[in-house]
């Protein structure tokens, strides 16, 4: 496969979050790693100037109309239909091992402990702050190391322990009480965790599950008790790779669709981040969920499921964490002397207020999800408030706010949480801030800079803000490339500090002397100008390409893989649905799971 | 007294049927020729490796004008210690120093220590088979591994095919998969993480010793072995069904699972002295700052105790990773390596080749320590350092410059049963004889791995070891 990184890298160029260096005090190297060839666009024509520019594919690829039956469909259940067309155009499917939140829920759903939290640590999904990655998409390429394989071996054990810890917890289990782990109660059990673990249909005569049972004789034979043979079944069935790794099956003659139970684990995992219920199960062992009213039926059923019930919620906000890298909050350093606020109950605050402000808007009010960025209303406790100059809200309790029409505070841009990770421990970085935007929400590539610039700024010879020092450095074609697209939102920004105050000015040291100096947060972002970071935030939303990328990024979650070539258009056809709804998150899921993509198989490349 | 060739392990086992004794670490001296350097059937004791690592570099800032702290005076045998490596001193006779080594190509942190480490440097595969994110690529595994994979098909494998472990736990990214925290690598690039914990080592090494020497693996083992047939047959069917590429990474998760079989089988019926269990607290505490020092000779325990027992000949150990995260606060370091050399300290009270110097020396008393414990068991006449190859290096001479014009900053330490020759200042003049790959091969021969070369890319060194060094 193409390499998209040039030969060189500097090994600080990639990354963004906060607490490194991407700037460094006193000037050194600022902007180290933002330094960006010409050209350097991936999905926009590279003239910025032209108007509006046009979504493309990456690179040079020119965007073809799709070229199969599925793949320009707009969401249709049409899953029978021409099997041959629906797979064309879609990108590769591969083997994805459970993330680790994917592995805990399902453990919990197998065996009905729904408060279960190991002692031993889950292995590791492969998320790499310096990139930006989604963990269903690093599933598909992660290995499991000789620690991990500790880690499953231990956790399978904690796992038996916890749901096999007495005869009165096995029968309570099973629903019955066993005494051998080869009559009918402990085969049925076994047979049914197996069904639901590997989500396929186990006969009697399956030699894998043979396996397991002749491990559970192991277990009564050496250790004496039933139960123990039960314990040592259910510790191999959860290292069994067919639960730890998904691969779909796909239905007999018909090599690009996959089978109803692949069906199942495919919508599980998508809502739920967990293995099928029993309502799924059964249909897949019905062979009804190949008919596309039931299906439909399900995927509504899972929606509504969320909406009702926060405790199903989790799959869809552990999306938008990883998306918007909000679990960086929980580490992210800030210097205690510039920033004594920054409490551990402050950051517990500055995450909370996302979760609520997002569970509001996405389940409760159902509302336009665009309002992510221009937001009238958000969450705050009384520690937040303070942060934020709202009056009136004291205590630990959060309680919704109204924000006025002109308020700093416009949505997720503004809010503290993204902009204490998207900064330094006492400076702000507007690179990390801009680099967010063009790649996170307009689904921009920003390669990183080549590796033989010189990104040295010279000391300025009079007080400067950092944007004064920006325009400096970028004026060097080679850099104004890229820079031109990424920094404007970024300085829009400019007016929150490092853990996401607002401030009209800036202090900035020189020659030993303190000076406060003006913030211009003014720019161009799309071909239109902005003066302010609401008023950036506000272009922003209303922009086609935001709404493309939140498809593209479900879509890449959705699927555990990168949007390229004719899904390009799917992702085009499905951003239309998700407008043509008012733009409510959970009609693009929905649309998301209908379109025949979502139960297509492809070819993987063979190496 | 009898002919003793087989295995050390095999014999312990025979020894110990029918009887209840245990074996004093680490070799019985009846197993010993008279000198105590061989088997009684004039087979060597194999050497085993360590590869001891940190990230950002050492106290060398000359190639700026600046001082060196690193580089010891004199050649040959005829050498003095540099202020950096002092804490090595009481080790000297085991101690064999480079200067002048080369490392070639790109000076990234991530190159540098793929050329440091593999003789080679890396490729952009950013996006694997599956389209999925890989990260760099590199064709070759790391050294560590490569000693283990190339002992076990020469059938010289031990039950852990080997250890990677860490010093410092604490990192900036978070990512235990991170490319900054793992100096181990298998082949294609896939990192090896390490473990953090002395109890958690502590565990894996000696959960599984049987308290009944000679019984053979426990009931509960023999159960497990069973459930691990379950799991391997739940992989081939699913192996039977995805890509090629995906079957490497199910070939991958199975190497970890022959691991433990053979861990399950061999395990049970040795039977070594078992260590009393760390008990100390050896995370961070609120301010990142971590006991090093207790936490190092707790884990270098461990080591000595693994390496006698025969339960490996491989091991990683990192101080830290190529961030350099941990801040050492024991010699009033403000942060940690990796900022103190890049970023511009002139506010501040010490300079900043003083205070990499600082934590660069404390870096070396951690592996003195360890060289200590190693040194503490006793082989024969001598003790395990007679026996060891410890490769000492970081992927980088200052991580000022990042460059790999500045050279290598690399040490070997240990006689690996006399294939190596000690206190002794390696510096060579020519291109050919500076390029760091040369030590790589030179710790293979030692290992007795048959390997003569590195091949291809940048780091190649088709010549062989350094003569001056490899003792035949």
């Amino acid at each position: 496969m193409q390499s998209r990184l040039p030969d060189v890298r500097p090994a600080d160029a990639q990354r963004y979050d906060a607490g490194v260096t991407w700037e460094t005090r006193r000037g050194w190297a600022i902007g180290l790693g933002i330094l960006l060839c010409s050209g350097c666009y991936n999905g926009f024509s590279a003239d910025a100037d032209s108007g509006e520019p046009s979504a493309g594919g990456s690179g040079a690829e020119t965007d073809s109309a799709g070229s199969g039956g599925g793949s320009d469909d707009s969401g249709g259940s049409s899953t029978g239909d021409d099997p041959e067309g629906a797979s064309e155009g879609v990108g590769p499917t591969a083997m994805r091992r459970l993330t680790s939140a994917q592995y805990l829920t399902s453990t919990r759903d197998l065996l009905d402990l729904p408060g279960w939290t190991p002692t031993t640590e889950l292995p590791n999904d492969g998320f790499n702050e310096e990139e930006f990655q989604l963990s269903n998409m690093l599933a598909a390429g992660v290995s499991t190391t000789t620690l991990d394989y500790g880690r499953y071996r231990d956790l399978s054990k904690e796992a038996a322990e916890a749901a096999l810890p007495d005869d009165l917890a096995m029968t309570a289990l099973l629903g019955c009480t066993p005494t051998t782990v080869t009559d009918a109660c402990a085969q049925e059990w076994l047979m049914g965790l197996c069904e639901r673990a590997w989500s396929r249909p186990v006969a009697d005569d399956d030699s894998v599950f043979l396996a397991v049972i002749d491990s559970a004789q192991g277990g009564e034979e050496q250790l004496g008790t039933v139960r123990a043979g039960l314990w040592w079944a259910v510790s191999s069935v959860l290292q069994s790779p067919e639960f730890l790794y998904v691969y779909p099956v796909a239905q007999p003659g018909n090599p690009s669709r996959m089978d109803d139970y692949s069906v199942a684990r495919q919508l599980a995992l998508t809502f739920r981040d967990s293995v099928p219920d029993t309502e799924l199960l059964d249909l897949a062992a019905g062979g009804e969920l190949s008919d596309p009213v039931v299906l439909e039926a399900q995927v509504d059923r899972l929606i509504s499921d969320m909406v009702d019930d926060p405790e199903h919620r989790g799959a869809v906000h552990r999306f938008f964490d990883e998306w918007w890298s909000m679990n960086a909050i929980e580490h992210v350093g800030k210097d205690p002397e510039t920033y004594p606020e920054f409490t551990e109950t402050l950051r517990v605050a500055m995450k909370r207020e996302v979760e609520l402000w997002i569970a509001d808007l996405v389940f409760d009010r159902r509302a336009d999800f665009r309002t992510l960025l221009s937001a009238d209303r958000t969450f705050v406790n009384g520690e937040l408030a303070d942060l934020y100059g709202i009056e009136g809200v004291e205590g630990d309790a959060f309680v919704a706010v109204d924000l006025p029409a002109d308020s700093h505070r416009t949505g997720l841009l503004t809010t503290s949480a993204f902009l204490s990770v998207m900064a330094h421990p006492s400076l702000t970085s507007p690179a990390a801030r801009g680099k967010f935007v063009t790649e996170r929400l307009l689904c921009l590539e920003i390669p990183p800079p080549p590796g033989a610039v010189d990104t040295t700024i010279e000391p300025g010879t009079e007080p400067e803000t950092k944007r004064e020092r920006f325009e400096r450095h970028t004026t060097d074609p080679v850099c104004a490339g890229c820079h031109v697209m990424m920094d404007p939102p970024g300085m829009a920004l400019e007016n929150f500090d490092a853990i996401g105050r607002f401030r009209d000015d800036e202090s900035v040291e020189f020659d030993g002397v303190t000076y406060e100096l003006p913030i211009d947060p003014s720019g161009e972002l799309l071909g239109e100008t902005f003066t302010d970071g609401r008023g950036m935030a506000a272009i922003l939303s209303e922009s086609e390409h935001f709404s493309e990328c939140i498809t593209r990024q479900l879509m890449r979650q959705t699927f555990g893989r990168e949007i390229e070539g004719d899904e390009l258009t799917t992702a085009e056809n499905l951003a239309q649905t998700f407008a043509d709804s008012r733009y409510d998150f959970l009609e693009l899921m929905r649309a998301v799971a209908l379109h025949p993509n979502f139960t297509t198989i492809a070819a993987q490349e063979q190496e | 007294m009898p002919t003793l060739k087989l295995h050390r392990r095999t014999l312990l086992r025979g020894v110990a049927a029918g009887t209840a004794f245990s074996v004093g670490l680490p070799i019985l001296e009846t197993m010993l020729d008279a000198h105590g350097e061989a088997y009684a059937d004039g087979s060597p004791i194999e050497p085993f490796y360590i590869g001891y690592n940190w990230g950002s570099g050492v106290g060398n800032f000359s190639a700026g004008g600046g001082p060196d702290y690193w580089t010891p005076t004199g050649t040959g045998d005829d050498w003095s210690l540099s202020s950096e490596l002092e804490p090595l001193a009481e080790h000297k006779e085991y101690l064999t120093a480079f200067s002048n080594m080369q490392l070639f190509g790109p000076g990234s942190h991530h190159e540098m220590r793929a050329g440091m480490f593999c003789g080679q440097h890396l490729h952009n595969d950013a996006y694997n088979a599956n389209g999925a994110y890989q990260g760099l690529g590199a064709d070759r595994a790391s050294i560590d591994q490569f000693i283990g994979d190339r002992l076990q098909a020469m059938g010289q494998g031990t039950p852990f095919h080997s250890l990677v472990l860490a010093m410092s736990g604490v990192g900036r990214h978070y990512n235990p998969l991170g490319r900054g925290h793992s100096f181990s690598w298998k082949e294609g690039f896939v990192l090896e993480t390490p473990e953090t914990s002395p109890q958690a080592l502590y565990e894996k090494l000696f959960a599984g010793f049987n308290p009944k020497p000679g019984s053979g693996p426990s009931p509960e083992s023999l159960v497990e072995l069973r459930a691990l047939d379950a799991v391997k047959a739940s992989a081939d069917r699913l192996r039977s069904r995805v890509s090629s590429y995906d079957q490497q990474r199910i070939d991958q998760h199975l190497e970890s699972l022959f691991e433990t079989e053979r861990v399950l089988e061999e395990l049970g019926t040795l039977t070594c002295e078992v260590p009393t269990e760390p008990n100390g607290e050896y995370g961070p505490d609120a301010a990142s700052i971590e006991p090093l020092v207790e936490k190092n000779i707790a884990f270098s325990k461990l080591i000595a105790q693994a390496v006698g027992c025969g339960m490996t000949r491989s091991i990683n150990y990192m101080f830290c990773g190529m961030q350099a995260d941990p801040v050492i606060g024991d010699v009033g370091a403000t942060d940690g390596l990796h900022l103190l050399t890049h970023n511009d300290l002139s506010g501040s009270k010490v300079s900043q080749p003083d205070m990499v110097h600082a934590v660069a020396s404390f870096i070396m008393a951690r592996l003195a320590d360890l060289v200590t414990e190693l040194r503490a068991v006793q082989v024969g006449d001598g003790n395990l350092m007679d026996h060891g190859c410890i490769m000492v290096a970081s992927e980088m001479m200052n991580g000022s410059r990042h460059t790999v014009n500045d050279g290598a900053a690399i040490l070997l330490l240990g006689k690996a049963g006399g294939r190596l020759r000690t206190d002794y200042h390696h510096r060579p003049e020519s291109d050919a004889d500076r390029n760091v790959s040369k030590v790589l091969v030179t710790v293979m021969e030692a290992m007795g791995l048959d390997q003569t070369a590195i091949d291809g890319g940048l780091m190649e060194s088709p010549d062989g070891p350094i003569d001056e060094i490899l003792i035949a």
